[in-house]
């Protein structure tokens, strides 16, 4: 087991090494008129040529390309993120301000997705070919198919213009007005869930499917447990073992689709500044969300290996 | 023996019928099977893979995958009561308690994530009302009494950390656990080799001569059935052939499928020299089977009737029964 | 389906077109998927002749306009008329989703198939590129690119290709290692076939039917994508027309012309679920096997 994590471990090191260059490079791609836009909406009458200079020179820029790497690494590495173009604050101190907002919308968004794919995909299993599995599978391709932003649209149109029960975007924080901060989250958590509750009601189905036809189901029968028991006691454990995998997608899938949902909720989260800054074209900001997004994409897969390795006595004990 | 053949049998099947549908058209696995089981014995349900034997042993519980499978007819008369008829929750009182089964291929069907001990231990806390610890502790017994060394330490393994003899043994201590009174043992021991096989099939035998138990055994090799079994059921394409005592159905093969297994295979008493004869051609297409014998088509004894009715099961002397027009010892 | 011995490339493909007939014939709903994507695609084909007026003709005394006989589905914030900007705007998005799905494949393909037939130095540095894409959520991914390459069409295409390959990639990849143990090609390679020739007769067959049903998949991702990344205004630049762009321009007049927004967000949702249909069922019919595929 400890020679499995360190393996993984360094094999995720390796990955996340290749990220990094990889952002420094697509970062660097990054068309220089941000500093032209940045001077233009200071309103200050200057030199823009010179300015630019000034801006490369403070930002680094006019050093060869490996040690603007190399200077960069060092930086991020011991908490400097350095400042943004936009707005000249610290990335840092922007990160950290915005973070909370977003994990309370992942929150919510895990809690709803679970509650409702994971019983969804069961009773789906169980119930196979009835009706109600019809509507479920049909139900989690719809889920799957509708276009996030698209279904927060028409859940706004419904549910905060028809019948006015949410507000239509916005963020009220907790601490001001706990029921507000609740329906705030409401409408923005649920139409994130959807496709990785999808997502889960599908994998859910066809890992209980499987496991319902093993062997060992037959045994448990043949013992003379009940069907309830046949399932939970005997069939649950093995069917959810391999569904732990695609926790690790259903979280990429949280952070993309955070991005275009705060947009379309204003809510004033991490996904929301990584849309302005992309606007703005501001690197320092971008090439920090980058790095945080694949770095928890990298650790959720890293654990759930772990997880699945711990939870399978086969693996465990291999 | 005798005194136990007088007594009712503790299970009796009766024109047991088993149905696949598919797309492709309804398969009858089990057409019409009847036998009985006494007290102490050991009988075996002796045929070729498709035949319909382990069917037959699923559908005595009711185990039988439905979809896609279906008890068509039938009763299976055990204690009285029919097996077939009563409800379900009563059906789960007996099976593991008073019926026990033990399956081929303790690979897949002993649970990859549950530990061996706790496998054992379910049948006792479920029907005995055990507490766990008690249980526990029974199992551990039980996994010794299978003979297997360093039980305490093993019961607390997984089945992926025992041998295939192993796992084997601890489905045979999964099902001994509440002292059944009938174990069916389906091919227990099939892709073991042989000392191992041996081993197994002697701990079963105890079983009855020290319980009482009964025992039915599915398998297809005649070794076994010559060595352990009271009584045999032959099957042929969803039917019994053949219902004999062990020793007859050695001496004196009456069926023309029977005679055809025996020369097919090796015997102890054999003169060296004497060739071995396969049976030639296949079993029927189950889905479009011909009209008359589904033995016909391979029949060295056939005769023009063989191509209309199906033969029933008939008596010849008290012990011994064949379906078949003619009798291969006149 | 016949055993994999000999099916030759020609051969790989008429065991497509049967999985195809076979899967529209007997899944319910890839039926249903085919004919939606036939229709769309028709729409789309024929936009010129369907749509009733110019898709760029303005008309600025007759803005948001709701549905009425000369504009079935209204007209839009500069009185354009919308069913035709959707009929237009379906050329863009259908024709985006494929051609960008086609070059992945094309790419992913290839370079699975050098990872894993040539193994080593090569596969392990493909396939660590590989893990550290995925890395990013997709949405992230093509947003990075639209920062660092400007918006637009072209753009957003290349950004699709640059994502989508690795999922190509990685099938080929894996099936390649399954079928270089098989007996038949193990026997071939004895038999002293070149490796190129290994390559192109046993290999890329055998690996074309995961690789078809995930183009299909890969089509409905990327036109989600392409909608997604255009509603961000940094796909598809006006005055062209996308689902995408016009969703987002229905969103800002959400209250006076619900239909703006609601008609092409309909439009893709059934794209992608056909496509999705259609997949599903050429999974089933092309190797009931591959059902667990996509747990990893």
């Amino acid at each position: 087991m400890g020679r499995f994590i360190a393996i993984r471990l360094m094999h995720a090191l390796i990955v996340l090494f290749i990220v990094i260059v990889l952002v420094f490079l697509v970062t660097r791609l990054i068309p220089g008129d941000a500093f032209l836009v940045a001077v233009a909406a200071s309103g200050v009458e200057v030199d823009s040529a010179k300015t630019v200079k000034v801006l490369e020179e403070f930002y680094g820029l006019n050093k060869p390309f490996y040690e603007q790497f190399l200077i960069w690494l060092v930086n991020f590495v011991s908490g400097d993120w350095g400042e943004s173009i936009g707005t000249g604050g610290d990335v840092l101190e922007m990160f950290l301000d915005r973070c909370p907002i977003t994990l309370q919308l992942f929150f919510w968004a895990t809690l709803w997705q679970f509650l409702i794919g994971i019983p969804a995909g069961v009773i789906s299993a169980l119930k196979r070919n009835s009706r109600t599995d019809m509507a479920i599978t049909t139900g989690a391709l719809i889920g799957f198919a509708i276009p996030p932003f698209w279904q927060a649209i028409v859940m706004i149109y419904l549910f905060a213009v028809l019948l006015p029960i949410f507000p239509p975007s916005g963020y009220v924080s907790f601490a001001e007005d706990p029921m507000g901060n609740v329906m705030s989250m409401a409408l923005p958590s649920m139409v994130l869930g959807t496709s990785g509750a999808a997502l889960l009601a599908r994998y859910v189905r066809s890992s209980l499917l499987e496991v319902m036809s093993q062997d060992f189901v037959r045994t448990a029968r043949a013992k003379g447990l009940g069907e309830r028991a046949v399932v939970t006691l005997h069939a649950m454990k093995p069917a959810m073992i391999p569904v732990v995998t695609v926790v690790g997608l259903i979280w990429a899938g949280l952070l993309g689709g955070s991005f275009i949902l705060e947009f379309v909720f204003a809510l004033p989260g991490l996904g929301r500044m990584t849309v302005d800054a992309i606007y703005q074209r501001d690197f320092p900001v971008i090439q920090a969300m980058l790095i945080i997004v694949s770095l928890n994409v990298l650790f959720m897969n890293f654990i759930v290996d772990v997880l699945y390795a711990y939870l399978d006595p086969r693996v465990r004990l291999r | 023996m005798t005194a136990a053949a007088q007594a009712p049998p503790l299970l009796q099947v009766r024109d047991l019928a088993v149905e696949f549908g598919g797309d492709g058209g309804v398969v009858k696995a089990v057409n019409g099977v009847s036998f009985d089981l006494h007290r102490g014995e050991i009988v075996a349900l002796v045929g070729e893979s498709g035949c319909g034997k382990s069917v037959t042993a699923l559908a005595l519980l009711r185990l039988v995958a439905d979809p896609p499978g279906r008890i068509t007819a039938g009763s299976i008369h055990f204690d009285g009561e029919d097996l077939l008829q009563i409800p379900l929750p009563l059906l789960r009182d007996i099976r593991g308690d008073r019926i026990a089964m033990i399956f081929q291929e303790a690979m897949n069907s002993l649970n990859p994530v549950h530990r061996i001990g706790r496998q054992i231990a379910e049948p006792l806390s479920l029907h005995r009302a055990m507490p766990m610890r008690d249980a526990l502790a029974k199992a551990v017994d039980l996994l010794r009494s299978v003979r297997i060394p360093e039980a305490l330490r093993r019961s607390r393994d997984y089945p992926h950390q025992f041998s295939g003899g192993m796992q084997q043994r601890a489905m045979i201590a999964m099902g001994m656990g509440c002292e059944p009174d009938i174990i069916i043992a389906d091919e227990p021991t099939t892709a073991l080799d042989v000392t191992i096989q041996a081993q197994l099939l002697e701990l079963l035998q105890q079983q009855v001569v020290e319980k009482q138990t009964s025992i039915l055994l599915i398998t297809h090799n005649l070794g076994i059935v010559a060595r352990y079994a009271d009584r045999v059921n032959v099957m042929y394409a969803g039917r019994i052939v053949e219902q004999a005592k062990a020793e007859d159905i050695y001496d004196r093969p009456r069926h023309p499928y029977t005679l055809g297994l025996l020369q097919s295979v090796p015997r102890i008493d054999q003169a060296i020299g004497d060739k071995l004869t396969p049976i030639e051609g296949q079993p029927p297409d189950p889905i479009n089977p011909p009209p008359g014998c589904p033995f016909r088509p391979r029949c060295r004894f056939a005769v023009t009737r063989c191509d209309e009715d199906i033969p029933p099961l008939r008596r010849l002397t008290d012990s011994q029964s064949i379906a078949c027009w003619v009798d291969v010892d006149d | 389906m016949t055993g994999p011995e000999n099916i030759r490339l020609s051969g790989g493909f008429m065991v497509l077109l049967r999985a195809l007939g076979h899967a529209i014939r007997h899944h319910r709903l890839s039926t249903i998927g085919f004919f939606i994507i036939l229709f769309l695609v028709a729409t789309a084909a024929f936009a010129p002749l369907l749509a009733p007026y110019e898709p760029y003709e303005q008309d600025l005394y007759n803005v948001l306009s709701g549905p009425s006989a000369a504009h079935w589905l209204g007209t839009d914030n500069v009185g354009r008329d919308l069913l035709s900007r959707f009929l237009y705007g379906g050329r863009v998005s259908l024709l985006l989703g494929l051609v960008s799905t086609l070059l992945a494949a094309a790419i992913g393909v290839s370079l699975g198939l050098l990872a894993g037939f040539k193994g080593g130095l090569i596969d392990a540095a493909i396939m660590r590129v590989v893990d550290a894409i995925l890395c990013f959520p997709f949405l992230v991914f093509l947003l990075a690119m639209a920062a660092a390459l400007g918006g637009g069409l072209i753009n957003l295409g290349v950004a699709l290709v640059l994502f989508g390959w690795v999922f190509f990639a990685r099938i080929v990849r894996g099936q390649v290692l399954l079928v270089r143990e098989l007996p038949y090609v193990e026997a071939a390679r004895a038999a002293g076939a070149s490796s190129a020739r290994l390559m192109w007769r046993h290999i890329l067959p055998n690996t074309l039917a995961p690789v078809i049903v995930a183009i299909t998949l890969g089509i409905g991702n990327a036109i989600l994508a392409e909608s997604a990344i255009s509603f961000l205004g940094l796909g598809v630049q006006p005055p062209t027309a996308s689902w995408g762009k016009e969703l987002k321009s229905g969103f800002d007049n959400l209250e006076l012309a619900p239909l703006y927004s609601i008609v092409p967000g309909i439009l893709i949702t059934l794209s992608v679920l056909a496509c999705n249909f259609l997949g599903d069922g050429l999974r089933d019919a092309l190797d009931p096997r591959l059902r667990g595929e996509e747990r990893r």
